[in-house]
């Protein structure tokens, strides 16, 4: 498997990320980036997707599914305690990908149909698949 | 259509498994259905119509994925409940029950 993720994602190094489930189609990132793992969230027959916010794949409309759920856009994806950051990834056809930070500053990620890694940096998974990072969300925790 | 449609038809079989091999790998890391769907694979299956149904729901019931777009264009139908939008599982069950039901499948 570590041979095949290299492959689709050539800056995954074997030893900045580690596999943390099996792979499974019950779940894609964005439920995944929500800290859940019960439905596909997405616009196409298929899944689901909230009432009134965009759903034309485009970055805006993931933007706008993260707000549904309380979110604002912040200005960098460094680790605050008490807040809870997201990254969109995007490319030139709209969102691509999205992954959840770890309190331990590392980012969690439902790769597609695939399995769930954890991974050291953003750049892990730019590339032809995800291309690049395109916004960062945030919520802060009700305590603070 | 017929679950027998296909019987005789083993060429049809052999491209559509081909197809489905080849969407599989290519959208193996996409969490977007939409992306799936526009794929040119998933769209071949679509344009080859009502003979790769029963082909589409045995798929289906092997290993569920994403073929709701391509049963619900090609017949028209829609058997899942809201409720299970989202749910993979669900949805290929509603599916595999219709399927079933129109006898295109044991």
């Amino acid at each position: 498997m570590t041979r095949k993720l290299r492959r689709l994602f050539p800056r995954l190094f074997g030893n900045e990320y580690q596999l943390t489930s099996k792979r499974t189609r019950r779940y894609n990132c964005l439920t995944w980036a929500l800290g859940a793992n019960d439905v596909w969230w997405d616009t196409g027959i298929g899944g689901i997707w909230p009432d009134g916010i965009p759903d034309d794949g485009s970055v805006l409309a993931a933007i706008r599914f993260f707000e549904h759920f309380g979110y604002t856009r912040a200005a960098n994806s460094e680790l605050e305690k008490g807040v809870q950051k997201i990254v969109i990834y995007g490319d030139d056809q709209g969102y691509t990908h999205a992954a959840r930070q770890l309190t331990n500053g590392r980012w969690s990620s439902k790769l597609g149909k695939l399995q769930d890694i954890e991974h050291d940096k953003l750049e892990n998974l730019f590339g032809h698949l995800y291309g690049s990072v395109v916004q960062i969300m945030e919520k802060r925790s009700a305590s603070e | 259509m017929s679950r027998d449609s296909t019987k005789n038809q083993p060429s049809l079989e052999v491209h559509f498994l081909a197809l489905v091999k080849q969407w599989k790998k290519d959208t193996e890391t996409d969490s977007s259905i939409t992306r799936m769907v526009r794929h040119p694979a998933y769209q071949e299956i679509i344009s080859m119509g009502e003979p790769v149904v029963p082909l589409l729901l045995a798929e289906l019931q092997r290993e569920p994925d994403f073929w709701f777009a391509a049963l619900q264009k090609i017949t028209g139908a829609d058997p899942a409940s809201k409720a299970s939008a989202g749910k993979i599982e669900e949805l290929a069950k509603a599916w595999i029950e219709w399927g079933r039901d129109k006898g295109l499948l044991q």
